[in-house]
C-alpha cells in the first residue's frame, strides 16, 4: 500500500526534471502518507559507542561479549586493489584528522544522529550537521550525468512496511573524508534496511564494489538511544588544537600558552 | 483550533525535562498534528541572491544586489540601530574583511543566502538545512529553552518555535558572534535574541526578523527577508571543499595554484 501511495504521489511530480512546488501532492495525500510512516524519535549511536564520554572512549563491554560488527570494512572481502588501498590507509592513518564521520561511518558512530521522517524524504542528521537525504517520493536515482561523488552520496529509498530500504551511490572513497572509513571506490553501491526493533534501530548494511571487493560485504549495526540528549547538539571545532608533526598528529598549545592574542 | 495551539496541547503533556528520554504522543495525535502543518517544499534562496551562478554573482557583470526597503540581515545590507559598541565592532571587522573566509553562512545569514535551504516540517521539530550541512533544529513540541546552565553559544544557536496558523514563529538565543563564523554576518554578541516569523505568501517565504542585543544595538533591529525557490535543484546537493584553493597573504585572500595530481 505504501509503495502504491508513494507512486501516486510521485506521479504528481515531474520526474523528468526538478520537482516543482505546484506539483506537490494534495494535502490529504500527504497526511495519509504520513499516517503510514513510523516514528523513530531519539538520538542514536551504534551499540559499539554507547556511553562514549568526552574522553572519546566508551566503557568496555562485559567480558565474553560477542564482537560487534562495524562498518569500517576491515574484514571485507578485498581484491588486490582493495588490499592495496587498505595497506595505503594503514600507512597514512596516523597523521589524519577529519571534520566528521562521513558515509557510511556516520551510521556506526559515537556521534548521535536523528532520523526525521516525512512522506517525501527521510533525513538522517548527526551532531556534525552531516545530513543524508533519502528521497522516498518514488523518484529513481538521478541521471548519470547529474551525479558526482560526494561524501554522503546520493540516496533514494522506499518503505516496506516499517522498514526503510535505502540505495546509495556516488560515494567518494569513505577513507578520504574520515580515516576510520573503508576504502571502497566511487563505484560502490550501498544497500541498507533500517527498522526499529523494540528500543533498537537495526541497520542491515550491504556494499557491492567491483573495484575493491571480490564479492558483496554485509554487516549489521544495532543502534541505541544515547541518554542525556534532549536536543541535537552542534559540534564545532572552536577548541580544536590538532596539529601535525612529521606525519603524526600533535596537540598544540592553547592560544594563551603560545602567546597568541 | 490552529495548528500551533493543537501541537502545543498535544505536546504539553510530554514536554521533555532536560536530559530525559523521549516520551512520544500517540500515533494518532502525531497524525492530527501533522495534518495541521503547512508544507514548504523547494530549495530556497534569498530573493536578491536568486540566480546566483558558479561565479558567485547573482547578476551578470557582478552588479550589486539590490537592497530591500526594510533592510536585510547581512553586513552589506542592514538598517540595524547599532550603538557605539556595535559601530566599533563593525569598524573592526571591516578592517580584516578581505583576509577572511567562512566555512558556511552561519546564522542568521543562512536564512538569506545564495546557498539553498530546505524546510523539513514535522510535529515535533522544524529542521532547516542547507547545502553546507548547516542545520537548524527548531523544536515545536512545546518546550522552553533549556536552562542557562545547559546552554552555550553555538553557530546556529538554540531555537524553539510554535505555529500561529501557518506562520512559524521562532525564538533563537545563544548564537556565537555570527561574524566570527562568516564575515558576511553582523557582529552581534552572544546575548542577542533573534525572533523570526516565517510564512508562505504565494511563491515566496516571507521572514520578518526582530533582533535585540543589549551589547551592540540601541534598540530592536527589524528586518524582512524574502526567499524564493531556486530552480534547477531537484535534491539537496552537498557543497564541500575539495576544490578550495583559498590561500592568504596576511591581509588579503589569494588563490593558490592547483595541487599536482
Amino acid at each position: 500500500m505504501r509503495r502504491q501511495l508513494a507512486a501516486a504521489m510521485a506521479a504528481a511530480l515531474l520526474l523528468g526534471g526538478p520537482a516543482l512546488a505546484q506539483d506537490a501532492p494534495a494535502a490529504g495525500a500527504r497526511d495519509e502518507a504520513f499516517a503510514k510512516l513510523p516514528y523513530w524519535p531519539g538520538f542514536w549511536v551504534s551499540e559499539q559507542y554507547q556511553g562514549t564520554t568526552i574522553g572519546g572512549t566508551a566503557a568496555a563491554r562485559p567480558a565474553g561479549s560477542p564482537p560487534l560488527q562495524r562498518l569500517n570494512g576491515f574484514n571485507a572481502p578485498y581484491n588486490d586493489e582493495g588490499r592495496a588501498r587498505q595497506a595505503e590507509a594503514q600507512r597514512t592513518r596516523g597523521g589524519r584528522r577529519a571534520d566528521g564521520w562521513g558515509y557510511p561511518m556516520m551510521m556506526d558512530a559515537a556521534t548521535p544522529f536523528q532520523v526525521t521522517i516525512t512522506p517525501e524524504e527521510t533525513v538522517i542528521i548527526n551532531a556534525y550537521g552531516e545530513s543524508r537525504h533519502i528521497y522516498t517520493d518514488g523518484r529513481p536515482l538521478p541521471a548519470e550525468e547529474d551525479m558526482w561523488p560526494t561524501v554522503w552520496g546520493t540516496s533514494i529509498g522506499h518503505w516496506e512496511g516499517d522498514t526503510l530500504v535505502i540505495e546509495t551511490v556516488q560515494v567518494q572513497m569513505p577513507y578520504t573524508y574520515f580515516h576510520g572509513g573503508p576504502t571502497f571506490s566511487e563505484e560502490a553501491r550501498y544497500f541498507e534496511r533500517l527498522r526499529l526493533d523494540g528500543e533498537m534501530l537495526i541497520l542491515e548494511f550491504r556494499v557491492e564494489d567491483p573495484v575493491t571487493l571480490s564479492g558483496p560485504w554485509s554487516a549489521t549495526i544495532r543502534h541505541v538511544r544515547e541518554t542525556g540528549y534532549d536536543r541535537m547538539v552542534r559540534m564545532d571545532f572552536s577548541n580544536d588544537r590538532t596539529g601535525q608533526e612529521n606525519g603524526v598528529n600533535t596537540i598544540e598549545d592553547t592560544a594563551a600558552e603560545s602567546g597568541d592574542r | 483550533m490552529t495548528g500551533g495551539s493543537l501541537a502545543g496541547m498535544l505536546f504539553a503533556a510530554v514536554a521533555l525535562p532536560s536530559g530525559s528520554a523521549a516520551q512520544e504522543p500517540t500515533p494518532q495525535a502525531r497524525v492530527e498534528a501533522f495534518a495541521q502543518l503547512p508544507y514548504w517544499p523547494g530549495y530556497w534562496v534569498g530573493e536578491t541572491a536568486a540566480g546566483t551562478t558558479i561565479s558567485g554573482m547573482a547578476q551578470p557583470g557582478g552588479a550589486p544586489r539590490e537592497a530591500s526597503a526594510e533592510g536585510g540581515i547581512a553586513m552589506w545590507d542592514n538598517k540595524a540601530p547599532w550603538n557605539d559598541e556595535g559601530r566599533r565592532r563593525i569598524a573592526e571587522v571591516m578592517r580584516a574583511q578581505a583576509a577572511r573566509k567562512g566555512l558556511g553562512w552561519g546564522f542568521p545569514l543562512m536564512m538569506n543566502s545564495s546557498t539553498p535551504v530546505q524546510f523539513l516540517i514535522t510535529p515535533e521539530e522544524v529542521i532547516i538545512v542547507n547545502a553546507y550541512k548547516e542545520t537548524r533544529h527548531i523544536y515545536t513540541d512545546g518546550r522552553d529553552h533549556p536552562p542557562t546552565d545547559d546552554l552555550w553559544p553555538t553557530v546556529t544557536g538554540n531555537s524553539i518555535g510554535h505555529w500561529e496558523g501557518d506562520t512559524l514563529v521562532i525564538d533563537t538565543i545563544m548564537v556565537s558572534d555570527p561574524n566570527a563564523f562568516f564575515q558576511g554576518n553582523a557582529p552581534l554578541s552572544e546575548e542577542a535574541h533573534y525572533r523570526e516569523r516565517i510564512r508562505l505568501d504565494g511563491d515566496k517565504l516571507i521572514a520578518e526578523w526582530t533582533i535585540e542585543d543589549p551589547v551592540t544595538l540601541s534598540g530592536p533591529w527589524h528586518a524582512r527577508v524574502r526567499l524564493v525557490r531556486e530552480p534547477g535543484f531537484d535534491r539537496m546537493i552537498e557543497v564541500n571543499w575539495d576544490n578550495d584553493r583559498t590561500g592568504n597573504e596576511g591581509n588579503v585572500n589569494t588563490i593558490e595554484p592547483p595541487e599536482e595530481e
